[in-house]
């Protein structure tokens, strides 16, 4: 007993929490149309919760043409919401479990024709 | 068709998985800074892999606070210790406060594609200033006693049972020992 004692307190470790996100892609989608939600699975890596915010930028295709962050949204559970450049709470997520953000995106009927990439932040605090 | 145009995307068809594991030790970064004075504390942060993460700050605490504009991160989660150091000028006026706020942020880049989804990490750090008059003995205890995040937050409270521990076990051996030759005799 006096061992395991010594065992824990000698390696006795500081508490952390972390964020791993699988990748999302939506493919093609026609002007005026939607994507089709996609999961990125999100994972607190550490061994404490984590408090989630989630934030974005424009879509851009680097020649000038832009398409608004709010085109996307995001939900977990409840109603889809437009993504703002701001970072809002998302939820606590515990450590080990995925925790699933569904994506979407919604195209301008007149939008360019072309192809656009965005930036999208998860962010984790303990 | 031109009244059909596909609104195309670049796409990456294959779901790939992010390989971050990317974390910080728990707990906001404290220091406790005389007038005129400054002190250090630590910000530890981990990844699974090798990768380089830009960090920044933001709020009032920002402008007395020096730290690596970047780091790289070794692989297998070992915590890399930012070293921080907070500096409060000697003309520091306290009715701007003595509990200076402040964020810490950590940002790794994502895997590019149509959406790169970035990890950030934020902490949250205060500066308490110390009135000026009492800044010599606050500098004399300030490194030893520094307040940092995780493992360096407890201490050197930490050793305490593990050093009883190992007092106990001599004391063990010792009449062990003791008994064992009583018992030759």
């Amino acid at each position: 007993m006096v061992f395991s004692f010594v065992v824990f307190s000698a390696f006795a470790k500081a508490q952390t929490c972390g964020i791993s996100a699988t990748d999302v892609s939506f493919g093609s989608v026609n002007p005026g149309s939607s994507s089709t939600l996609k999961d990125t699975s999100v994972t607190n890596s550490g061994d404490t919760s984590a408090s989630l915010t989630i934030s974005g930028q424009d879509w851009t295709d680097g020649a000038g043409h832009n398409m608004t962050f709010s085109q996307t949204f995001w939900n977990t559970t409840s109603a889809p919401v437009a993504l703002t450049n701001s970072f809002v709470s998302v939820d606590t997520i515990a450590p080990s479990i995925p925790f699933v953000i569904h994506l979407s995106v919604q195209i301008p009927a007149r939008q360019f024709a072309a192809t656009y990439n965005q930036i999208i932040t998860l962010e984790a605090t303990c | 068709m031109k009244s059909i145009l596909l609104f195309i995307f670049f796409s990456a068809f294959f779901m790939i998985p992010s390989v971050f594991a990317f974390g910080e030790v728990a707990g906001p970064v404290v220091f406790t800074v005389p007038i005129g004075g400054n002190n250090v504390s630590s910000w530890g942060i981990s990844n699974d892999q090798a990768i380089n993460v830009k960090l920044s700050a933001e709020g009032d605490a920002m402008k007395y606070l020096s730290f690596p504009d970047s780091i790289t991160l070794q692989p297998n989660n070992q915590i890399y210790w930012v070293n921080l150091t907070a500096k409060i000028p000697s003309d520091y006026n306290v009715t701007q406060g003595t509990n200076i706020t402040g964020t810490l942020s950590a940002v790794a880049a994502g895997q590019p594609g149509q959406v790169q989804i970035n990890l950030r990490l934020k902490k949250s750090m205060y500066i308490l200033v110390q009135p000026a008059t009492v800044q010599e003995s606050v500098q004399q205890f300030s490194e030893p006693f520094q307040i940092a995040t995780g493992l360096f937050a407890l201490g050197p409270l930490i050793y305490l049972p593990a050093a009883g521990a190992i007092v106990i076990l001599i004391g063990i051996f010792y009449f062990a020992r003791k008994r064992k030759q009583e018992v030759k005799i």
